[in-house]
């Protein structure tokens, strides 16, 4: 019975299970939009291969947000701690020309010690304050090679080099240049450090805290699991929004669609009372109706969350969309909840309509 | 007396039935609200309907006949009087209540059929089965089989009301109305949205289903010929009965009330 009026009114049907797919899609992706540059910016982070990362008094554990610095001169004092094998400094620019991303001023050799090495893909490191070495999504995405010329931070720089994705930034530049572009000489935003084995890190940091003891000290084994909305107030409100906005769609389109319904099958209602259908029989009717579509609603949502996942990933590269199962779980329960709230009065309508009336009804 | 009458009667002269009183209206009335008019419906009306009789309600527009029908079908409630199915008074009941009465004491057919457009007939006989709400057993499937070869449909099943003529409908309606062996079947003009031709075979179908499964039937109409196919005719005029064609050795069995006050 459900399928078949479902089916008989096509249009309206397939409007409605749109409107909960496009419900369920915005939820999902921009929560993987949001959720996926942090989880993807944490694991660079993560990739980068140190152990610590310490950062100015109040810094967020958001590298993006920081305007503070440090003097560059502690990485020798830290250099010197128990158990520290290589520090590098690094300071941190935000990129908005075409897109935010992030530029790292770093000192080559240091970053080599900490990091290991870049993955070269194509040219060499940057030999002079005008160039920079990118990563191989950024050039994919910016149609970039060696010794392209382009434009960020205001400054015309040259790529001397592609390397592999996964070391922190996209792109990065030497410490000084950095330093001078910002005005910061001998600051920096943070020292990665490298312990000399895994069972050190532990004891660095301890004397670390002693040395530095208002210094964020931050191990990054668990770098990546700190990369959460939860950290970014102002993420967590935004992702809100985004969801009480989509669910408000949700309950508006079915609470029209089923609206409209029962004003135009008021005369099947009449009958169904008529055979005895009781007032529950009839709520429950219109809440499985709605539970149908937004079902369906779901399943659509799942399938366009992914094209568009893809698709972005496709038209930017740098992008990721991460669409985990809690937030599928999660979305599905807010458009299951936007269809009982929506359907919630036009059933109670529905089954509160005069049988007499309703058979009456032309 | 008509042939049908006789059919009844010599089931009581043989012993055959026991009649017993199924619906009763004791000094039943409506009354509308038209604007700032009061429109009495109903002024009063008694009447007894026992098992197995097939009667029709007949009279001209605005006679009652209809509001009679929606009393009798539980689907509202009287002003004052009372209407017993089954000995319970349906006045007294909640919509919850006069819900129950529909669902498990009532059938109802319609002028205009009242299938769900949207339903095969098939479907539509199996809704009234849900609603019913009892477990099917193998007995209501041979049961409604008979049903569907009695009314020559069985083979409409997978058709939509909009694939099937006026009659076929009106007989998927008539199954539907009976497929859990209502005590009472209510018809409301059931032949007024249909030809000469399929206006015979519906009442046709409604006389063999009163004989063979001794189904109560009460049809409402304002068609005379109605009259040839029922047992008892009641005639109503301004919300009374004007005449009621009982037949007297049933008024005289002990427990009957006198027949409703005539104009």
């Amino acid at each position: 019975m459900i399928t078949a009026n479902l089916v008989a009114r096509p249009v309206r049907s397939l409007v409605s299970v749109l409107a909960v797919a496009l419900e369920v899609t915005l939820i999902l992706v921009v929560v993987g939009l949001t959720s996926g540059i942090a989880s993807e910016t944490g694991k660079r982070i993560e990739g980068i291969g140190a152990d610590i990362m310490l950062q100015p008094p109040n810094a967020s554990v958001f590298l993006a947000m920081n305007t503070s610095s440090m003097s560059a001169l502690l990485g020798g004092k830290i250099a010197e701690v128990p158990g520290v094998k290589a520090v590098s400094p690094v300071l941190v620019m935000m990129n908005s020309e075409g897109g935010l991303e992030l530029v790292w001023g770093i000192d080559p050799k240091s970053f080599d010690d900490v990091s290991g090495g870049f993955i070269w893909h194509k040219g060499k490191v940057f030999s002079s304050p005008n160039e920079i070495v990118i990563d191989d999504w950024w050039a994919s995405a910016r149609k970039l090679d060696v010794g392209d010329e382009v434009e960020i931070l205001n400054h015309k720089f040259k790529v001397s080099g592609i390397v592999e994705h996964g070391k922190g930034a996209r792109v990065y530049l030497s410490l000084a240049a950095a330093q001078e572009m910002n005005g910061a000489k001998d600051r920096v935003s943070v020292f990665f450090i490298k312990t000399q084995s895994s069972d050190q890190i532990e004891p660095v940091s301890q004397a670390l805290g002693v040395l530095l003891p208002t210094y964020p000290i931050r191990d990054l084994r668990a770098y990546a699991s700190l990369m959460t909305s939860a950290n970014l107030p102002a993420l967590d409100a935004f992702i809100s929004t985004v969801v009480f906005v989509a669910v408000c769609i949700g309950v508006l389109v079915i609470f029209l669609s089923m609206y409209t319904t029962i004003t135009e099958r008021t005369r099947e209602i009449g009958i169904l009372r008529s055979l005895g259908a009781s007032k529950a029989f009839i709520v429950r009717l219109i809440f499985m109706e709605s539970a149908a579509v937004c079902l369906l609603g779901v399943v659509a949502g799942l399938g366009l969350s992914q094209v568009i996942a893809r698709s972005v990933k496709f038209v930017f590269p740098t992008l990721v969309v991460l669409i985990t199962p809690d937030w599928i779980i999660r979305a599905s329960i807010f458009a299951i909840l936007s269809g009982i709230i929506g359907s919630l009065y036009p059933s109670m309508k529905a089954a509160a309509q005069d049988p007499i009336e309703a058979l009456a009804y032309e | 007396m008509n042939k049908n009458q006789s059919v009844i009667k010599n089931g009581l002269v043989g012993g055959a039935f026991e009649m017993k009183t199924l619906l009763e209206t004791i000094d039943l009335r409506k009354t509308y609200r038209v604007g700032q008019i009061d429109v009495e419906a109903l002024r009063g009306v008694n009447i007894r309907i026992r098992e197995g009789e097939l009667v029709a309600i007949m009279g001209p527009s605005g006679s009652g006949k209809s509001t009679l029908m929606h009393l009798l079908g539980a689907m509202a409630k009287p002003t004052c009087g009372k209407v017993l199915i089954d000995g319970q008074d349906i006045g007294e009941m909640n919509d919850s209540g006069r819900t129950e009465v529909r669902r498990t004491k009532l059938g109802f057919v319609f002028q205009k059929f009242n299938l769900l457009p949207t339903l095969t007939a098939g479907v539509n006989i199996d809704v009234a089965r849900r609603i019913h709400g009892e477990a099917l057993s193998h007995r209501d499937d041979q049961h409604l089989a008979e049903l569907l070869q009695m009314l020559m449909i069985q083979d409409k099943m997978d058709r939509k009301p909009s694939e099937l003529s006026g009659g076929e409908q009106q007989r998927v309606a008539i199954a539907r109305a009976v497929v859990n062996r209502p005590e009472i079947l209510l018809a409301d003009e059931p032949t007024g949205s249909l030809d000469s031709k399929n206006s015979e075979i519906v009442l046709n179908m409604f006389q063999e289903l009163n004989r063979k499964f001794r189904q109560t039937i009460i049809l409402v109409t304002h068609n005379p010929e109605l009259a040839n196919y029922s047992d008892r005719l009641i005639e109503m005029r301004d919300g009374l009965v004007l005449h009621d064609s009982a037949p007297l050795d049933w008024d005289a069995e002990s427990e009957l009330q006198p027949a409703s006050p005539t104009l």
